[in-house]
């Protein structure tokens, strides 16, 4: 049941990394491509722990830097994924339970990705067109991942729990 | 009371930590020229693009429409154009708009084969640019199964797009002309400079650099492919025209920036050159260039009272502007 799950995350994963390779940077929209997967790995590390969560966000954002046509190096989109699925994971005590909250954080991890990208490629010497339209790139991020937070966020997360197994207690007095 | 920690049960930073310290030797390892990891990436394409083919075929209607729809903005500027081209329009609405579209592209990848004696694979464009916005990359719908190979050369409509970078069995993956990593060979039609023509990371910009400092360029100038002997791209095939010119840092010599004929905003059906041409096309394939409109005033100073008309007349078109006065 175990692995059952694992492989569910894990499709949804690759689904959600083929839409934002084809239709999400076919469509022509300025600026940034929606960052689709990075808020799917947000969702679910809404759940996680945070290991766990940062888990995930590693071998998601390694599944971004593999998707052709990235010429990205491996590791590059990892590393920030890890470390934002980490921090969503850490703070989802705050985040949880407010309307507003979960999209300002989807806004911010979007913008905070690019960031973290650059300085992981700019640390490895691999920085390539990453400063181009820097600052466009950090606000059409933003925008596109609140918007996508309002329907990507209650679906991963109701996809979850339906995975889930529920846990049982039972009190014994 | 701090909790206890099991056999197994790990400081949630130290993993972090190790997963971080993983992705940084990746990179490290997969930035080289030479990645001892490119059969992980090829592996990765071989799994991952036909499940992007079949997202590609599923959308594509879809995707054209939020194309068309995203360009609003500019569609608004042309809607005094668009109504008078209605009934050109309504005739032609039985079509499919995408259809036409499609043919059209073909129609100019067809043209500048023929006119330079290439051999083409057509491929359409399943992909643009990677998903976490490095580099300018396209994934197109050939691979090895069509013939097509490392290197290779890809054209769309007018000029050249870029170069084949990687192949799976039937997918590429294309370094575009205006990825910072791409270096072309590029001539100048008619005066025959050559130099080097750098990506920029910008879809309409690249920067040429000449080999001999003293070579001029002017706005407008055309650019065409550079071949030198085993080299890469094939020669003749038109690469843009320069925007601007200005003085190299610290040297006499000129920096040219160069607005290439293929629009890589707007990339869908694409050719990729599958054979090296016997004879250089030199400058034959270059389009038309666009007229530069002229206008022409005439003042006619009519005899005695010494009255005067201005006519002015825009190049291809009838009087618009007619004014008279008196001469002081």
């Amino acid at each position: 049941m175990k692995n059952f799950r694992f492989a569910l995350v894990g499709l949804g994963l690759v689904i959600s990394a083929v839409v934002e390779s084809t239709w999400l940077t076919l469509i022509g929209l300025p600026g940034a491509v929606p960052p689709l997967t990075l808020i799917w790995v947000m969702s679910l590390s809404l759940r996680r722990s945070p290991v766990n969560a940062a888990v995930v966000g590693f071998f998601a954002g390694l599944l971004m830097d593999l998707i052709p046509p990235s010429t990205t190096p491996m590791g590059v989109s990892a590393g920030a994924f890890a470390i934002l699925a980490f921090l969503t994971a850490g703070l989802k005590s705050y985040i949880e339970g407010s309307a507003i909250l979960p999209l300002a954080a989807a806004a911010g991890i979007g913008s905070l990705a690019i960031l973290l990208r650059l300085f992981i490629a700019v640390s490895t010497g691999v920085a390539q067109n990453l400063t181009d339209n820097l600052f466009g790139n950090i606000i059409t991020a933003a925008v596109y991942g609140a918007l996508l937070a309002v329907p990507v966020l209650p679906m991963v997360q109701w996809l979850d729990r339906f995975i889930t197994p529920r846990v049982t207690t039972t009190i014994v007095r | 009371m701090a909790r206890r920690r099991v056999p197994g049960d790990f400081d949630p930073r130290l993993i972090l930590g190790g997963l971080i310290v993983v992705s940084f030797l990746l990179a490290l390892i997969d930035g080289r020229t030479t990645s001892p990891l490119a059969g992980i990436r090829g592996a990765a394409t071989t799994i991952l693009s036909p499940m992007q083919n079949l997202a590609f075929n599923i959308s594509s209607p879809a995707v054209s429409f939020f194309g068309d729809w995203s360009e609003v903005g500019s569609k608004d500027e042309r809607i005094e154009a668009l109504k008078a081209e209605n009934d050109a329009l309504r005739r032609q609405m039985n079509g499919s708009a995408d259809a036409r579209r499609r043919a059209k592209e073909l129609d100019s990848l067809l043209n500048i084969a023929g006119l330079g004696n290439f051999r083409i694979v057509p491929a359409r464009v399943m992909s643009i640019g990677s998903a976490s916005g490095f580099g300018s990359t396209a994934l197109i719908d050939v691979g090895s199964a069509d013939g097509i190979k490392e290197n290779m050369t890809v054209i769309a409509g007018p000029g050249m797009v870029g170069r084949v970078l990687s192949v799976s069995e039937h997918s590429a993956t294309v370094v575009l002309i205006v990825d910072a990593t791409s270096t072309v060979g590029a001539r100048v039609a008619g005066t025959g400079q050559v130099g080097f023509l750098t990506g920029t990371g910008r879809p309409h910009q690249l920067q040429l650099e000449f080999l001999d400092a003293t070579a001029k360029v002017k706005v407008g100038d055309r650019l065409v492919s550079y071949g030198v002997k085993d080299g890469i791209f094939i020669p003749g095939v038109p690469l843009g025209t320069v925007t601007k010119v200005r003085a190299a840092q610290g040297t006499n010599s000129q920096l040219a920036f160069v607005d290439p004929f293929a629009d890589i905003t707007a990339l869908d059906l694409v050719g990729v050159i599958v054979n090296k041409p016997r004879t250089d096309p030199r400058d034959s394939l270059l389009p038309e260039p666009v007229p530069t409109p002229t206008v022409t005033v005439t003042v006619t100073v009519a005899p005695g009272d010494g009255a005067f008309a201005v006519t002015t007349t825009p190049a291809a078109a009838p009087v618009t502007a007619t004014q008279t006065g008196k001469k002081k």
